[in-house]
C-alpha cells in the first residue's frame, strides 16, 4: 500500500474521531448527528437523538436522501431531514420521542419477585422493597440461609413468601408465577438476581460449569419472561424485569471469561428486552454493581460447588469493615432505578474511566472510511444502523436527579 | 450535586481521605447540574490532546481522585495488589503480536462454510494460501460451493458436523489432525439466523440459539484450544458475531441478545489468552449478500414454509446491496493476521454504537464519594488492559482492508 493512501486513511479516521466528540453541542446524542453527517449519512439522522421534533412524522417520509462521502453533506445533524424506509419496505412506524415512562413508579402494595434472595445483593435488593411497602417472594434453595435472612425483614412491613426455586428449572417458573397469582393476585416486578459466581476462565471451564453459568445467568432471564411476561401483561398494571448483571458485564476486567462473558450476554438480553417491550407497560433494567459485600465478595460465605476452597481468585477478607458497598443500599439503588425505569442501573462510578476504554477500542476498529460507503447498502441497513432506545436513555439520563434516594 | 440522601453536596467541606472517601473531583462540585459535569468531564476527555484514547482513561481516574491506580494500571509492572493479595503481575504494554501473521500453509477450519459469510470466508482463507476445512450440514449447498474455490488453490477438505455436537467437535479435530497434522485457525461462524423476540420465543427456540451463537464458540475452544497451545504455532479463534452484537439495532432479541454474548466470550478470551499464543476476533458485519440477508435462501426449521425470515426487506432493484462475501472473508483474514480484536467492516452503524456506549456511560452516578477501601479492592477489574493495548494497537498506521490473495 502506498504512504498517500495510508495517510488518507489516518486522516479519515483522525476526521471521525474529532468530528464525534468536538464541540459541546455534540456530547452524546447530538454528537451523533454530527458524526452521521460527517459520514455523509445526514438523512440517517432525522429520527434524532431524542431532541426535536422530527422523529414520527419524518419517519413516513420521502424517499432517501443520497448518501454520499463529501463530508456533511445531506442535511444539517440532527435535522428535519425524512429518514424513508429501506426500498420495498413500508413505512417506518412512528417512534418515541422520550425513553419508555417508568411503569412501576409506585411501588407500595405491588408483588415483588426476587431470585436468589437469601443473602448477598439478592437480600438487599428483596429488603429495599420490603421496605419499600412491597410484598416480597424470596427465592431461595438453601434453607440455612433463608433462615437466617427472615429476621432481617422488620415485621411491620409488607409480607414475604419465600419459595423454593432454581431457576433454571422452567417448570418451576411456572409454579412460581400461579403460586403468587393464587397467594397475591398480582406479580409486578421479577428481579433475575440468582448468578453462578464460578471465577473460571472460559478457556479452561468444564462442559457443565459452562452449562450451568449460561443456564443461571443468561437463560434464566429468557425463562422468567417467558413465564411472567404474559401475566404481566396481562393484568395491565404495569410491571418491570430487572438483572442483577455485574460490572463484569460491561467491563471484562476480571479474568474469569465464564463469568464475564454470561453478565455481557445478561446485559444483551436487557437491551433487547427493552427493544422489544418499550411500548408496553413492562419496564427493563439491568443492575451493574461493583463490588458489594456480600459472602461472595468479603470471602466469607457460601461454598462454591465446583471450588470448594473458595472462589479462586479472590483475596481473603481485608481486615476493618468490608470493603464493598452494602447490600442493602445496593438493592435500594435497584429500586431506584425501577422507579425511574432506568435500562441501566449502575452504581460504582470507579469504573467509569476502565468502560471507556472498552468503548474507545471497539469504535477505533471502525474502518477508517476511505472509500464511498455504497448509497443502497446505507439505504437497506437505515432500520438497524441506528437503535432509539439508546438516545432516548442519554435524554432521559439528562434530567436532573440525585442518582439515588433512600426508599 | 447530590450525596447520597439527595442533599446538595457543599462545595468545600467535601469528603476527605479521613473520612475513608476519596477526594470528590473537582468538576463534580463545581458544576452547575449533572449534565453540565457530564459534558466537562467528556469535553476534557476529549479536547486536551494528551487526553486522547489511552491517556483519557488516567486522566479520567486523576479526576475521580484515583490517579494512583491509574499509574498502577497503564504504567508498566504495577506497584502492588489489593490488600492481602500478592503484588500484580506486571502488564504487557503492547497488544498481543498477531500469532496468525503469516497464513501460508496454515490450516483453517471455518464452521458453516458452504454458503453466506463462512463461504467467503472459506474463500478468502482459501485464496490465501491456507488449507481450508469447510463445515456443512447440507450436502446439496456443499456441492454448490465446492466449484467456487479455484483449483489450483491449498486443499480443501469438508467435514460434516454440528457445532452444537461436542463429540462433533472431538472428532472434526482427529479428521483435521490426521489430514493435515495441524489446526491453526477456527472461525465459528455458525449462526441461528432466527428473527424472534425474546419475549415471545419458544424455548427450543431459544436454546438452540444459545448453543448455536453463543455456546458453539465456548466448545471450539474446549476442544481445539488445548491441541493449538500444543503444537505452539500461532493460532487464532474467530467468531463471527453481527453489528447486532455491538448495536441492537433489530427488534430480533433472540439473534442481537446471543450475538452480544458472542463478542463478550471473545472478549473475555482475550483476557484469557493474551499471554499465549493463540490470537481471538469478534467480526461483527453489518449487511453481507447472503441468502439470509437478501432474502432468497435458506428455510428457517422453526419457521416452517417461510422461505424469507419474516420482518426481512424486500429485495430492492439492482444489484445486492450489501457487502461481497469474499469481501466480508478477506476482511476477516486482515484481523486475522492482525489480531484485531474486533473486526468491524460497516462503519455506517458506529454512530449508533457509540449512543449505545454513551446511554451506558452517563448511568454511572455522578457526584458520589467513592469510599477508597473499595476501589482498592478493585483494583484489579478497575480497568481491562485488553482495551488499553487495542487502542493503541489501532493508533497504528494502516490500511483497514487489503486483498489477502496470493
Amino acid at each position: 500500500m502506498s504512504k498517500k493512501e495510508d495517510t488518507q486513511a489516518m486522516r479519515a479516521a483522525t476526521e471521525l474521531d474529532r468530528r464525534q466528540f468536538l464541540g459541546t453541542g455534540m456530547a452524546f446524542g447530538l454528537g451523533t448527528g454530527g458524526l452521521l453527517a460527517s459520514l455523509g449519512l445526514g438523512g440517517c439522522a432525522t429520527r434524532p437523538a431524542g431532541a426535536t421534533s422530527a422523529s414520527t412524522a419524518a419517519a413516513a417520509g420521502s424517499p432517501a436522501p443520497a448518501a454520499s462521502t463529501a463530508p456533511a453533506a445531506s442535511g444539517a445533524p440532527g435535522a428535519a431531514t425524512a429518514a424513508a424506509a429501506p426500498p420495498g419496505r413500508p413505512p417506518l412506524p412512528p417512534e418515541p420521542t422520550v425513553s419508555q415512562p417508568p411503569p412501576l413508579k409506585d411501588l407500595k402494595g405491588k408483588v415483588a419477585y426476587v431470585s436468589a434472595a437469601s443473602d448477598g445483593i439478592g437480600l438487599g435488593i428483596a429488603r429495599a422493597c420490603s421496605n419499600a411497602g412491597m410484598i416480597v417472594v424470596i427465592g431461595y434453595r438453601n434453607e440455612e440461609r433463608l433462615k437466617a435472612a427472615l429476621p432481617l425483614f422488620k415485621p411491620g412491613n409488607a409480607g414475604v413468601m419465600p419459595f423454593k426455586h432454581d431457576v433454571t428449572d422452567r417448570a418451576g417458573w411456572n409454579q412460581l408465577t400461579e403460586q403468587v397469582k393464587g397467594k397475591y393476585g398480582k406479580l409486578h416486578l421479577v428481579v433475575n438476581n440468582a448468578g453462578v459466581k464460578t471465577l473460571r476462565q472460559a478457556s479452561q471451564a468444564r462442559y457443565d460449569e459452562w452449562d450451568n453459568a449460561v443456564a443461571v445467568n443468561f437463560t434464566a432471564i429468557y425463562n422468567s419472561v417467558a413465564a411472567c411476561l404474559p401475566h404481566m401483561l396481562e393484568h395491565g398494571e404495569g410491571g418491570h424485569f430487572v438483572t442483577t448483571a455485574s460490572m463484569g458485564g460491561l467491563l471484562p476486567g476480571v479474568n474469569a471469561g465464564v463469568y464475564t462473558s454470561t453478565k455481557i450476554a445478561a446485559v444483551g438480553i436487557m437491551e433487547a428486552l427493552r427493544v422489544e417491550l418499550e411500548s408496553t407497560n413492562i419496564g427493563t433494567s439491568v443492575f451493574c454493581p461493583g463490588i458489594v459485600s456480600t459472602d461472595n465478595y468479603i470471602g466469607t460465605g457460601e461454598q462454591n460447588p465446583y471450588h470448594p476452597q473458595g472462589p479462586a481468585g479472590m483475596p481473603p477478607r481485608p481486615p476493618g469493615p468490608a470493603p464493598g458497598m452494602d447490600p442493602l443500599e445496593a438493592g435500594e439503588r435497584v429500586l431506584n432505578g425501577v422507579i425511574h425505569n432506568d435500562l441501566f442501573i449502575l452504581s460504582h462510578p470507579e469504573f467509569k474511566a476502565g468502560m471507556k476504554e472498552r468503548f474507545d477500542a471497539i469504535m477505533l476498529s471502525t474502518p477508517a472510511v476511505e472509500e464511498p460507503i455504497p448509497e443502497p447498502r446505507v439505504a437497506y441497513e437505515r432500520v438497524v444502523t441506528r437503535c432509539g432506545i439508546y438516545p432516548r436513555e442519554i435524554e432521559h439520563r439528562k434530567a436532573q436527579r440525585p442518582s439515588y434516594v433512600k426508599i | 450535586m447530590f450525596k447520597k440522601d439527595g442533599s446538595q453536596l457543599p462545595l468545600e467541606g467535601r469528603p476527605t481521605r479521613d473520612s475513608g472517601s476519596c477526594r470528590a473531583p473537582s468538576a463534580l462540585t463545581s458544576g452547575t447540574g449533572s449534565v453540565e459535569t457530564l459534558r466537562l468531564l467528556e469535553r476534557r476527555r476529549f479536547l486536551c490532546e494528551g487526553a486522547l484514547y489511552g491517556a483519557g482513561a488516567v486522566s479520567i481516574l486523576a479526576e475521580l481522585g484515583l490517579s494512583r491506580y491509574a499509574v498502577a494500571q497503564n504504567g508498566p509492572p504495577a506497584a502492588g495488589g489489593r490488600p492481602g493479595m500478592p503484588p500484580l503481575p506486571p502488564e504487557p504494554s503492547v497488544s498481543q503480536p498477531a500469532p496468525l501473521h503469516d497464513l501460508k500453509g496454515k490450516v483453517a477450519y471455518v464452521t458453516a462454510s458452504s454458503d453466506g459469510i463462512g463461504l467467503g470466508i472459506a474463500r478468502a482463507a482459501s485464496n490465501a494460501g491456507m488449507k481450508v476445512c469447510i463445515g456443512y450440514r447440507n450436502e446439496e449447498r456443499l456441492k454448490a460451493a465446492l466449484p467456487l474455490f479455484k483449483p489450483d488453490n491449498a486443499g480443501v477438505f469438508p467435514i460434516k458436523h454440528d457445532v452444537t455436537d461436542r463429540n462433533g467437535w472431538a472428532q472434526v479435530l482427529e479428521q483435521i489432525k490426521n489430514k493435515y497434522g495441524r489446526l491453526h485457525l477456527v472461525v465459528n461462524n455458525a449462526g441461528s439466523k432466527l428473527r424472534a423476540k425474546v419475549s415471545n420465543a419458544q424455548a427450543d427456540e431459544w436454546d438452540n440459539a444459545v448453543a448455536v451463537n453463543y455456546t458453539a464458540t465456548y466448545n471450539s475452544v474446549a476442544v481445539c484450544l488445548p491441541h493449538m497451545l500444543e503444537h505452539g504455532e500461532g493460532s487464532h479463534i474467530v467468531v463471527t458475531s453481527s453489528m447486532s452484537g455491538l448495536l441492537p439495532g433489530g427488534n430480533l432479541g433472540v439473534y442481537t441478545a446471543t450475538k452480544i454474548a458472542a463478542v463478550g466470550l471473545i472478549e473475555a478470551l482475550r483476557v484469557e489468552l493474551e499471554g499465549t499464543t493463540v490470537g481471538t476476533s469478534a467480526f461483527c458485519p453489518g449487511g453481507v449478500n447472503t441468502d439470509n440477508y437478501i432474502g432468497t435462501g435458506e428455510e428457517n426449521p422453526y419457521r416452517a414454509g417461510q422461505k424469507r425470515p419474516p420482518g426481512a426487506p424486500a429485495l430492492p432493484p439492482g444489484p445486492p446491496p450489501g457487502m461481497d462475501p469474499l469481501e466480508a472473508g478477506e476482511r476477516v483474514m486482515n484481523g486475522v493476521i492482525n489480531n484485531d480484536l474486533f473486526i468491524v467492516t460497516h462503519p455506517e452503524y458506529m454512530p449508533g454504537t457509540q449512543q449505545r456506549f454513551d446511554a451506558m456511560l452517563a448511568s454511572e452516578p455522578l457526584g458520589e464519594a467513592i469510599p477508597e477501601t473499595r476501589t482498592k479492592f478493585e483494583t484489579r477489574v478497575l480497568h481491562a488492559g485488553i482495551y488499553t493495548r487495542e487502542i493503541e494497537h489501532r493508533k497504528k498506521k494502516r490500511k483497514s482492508f487489503r486483498s489477502v490473495t496470493v
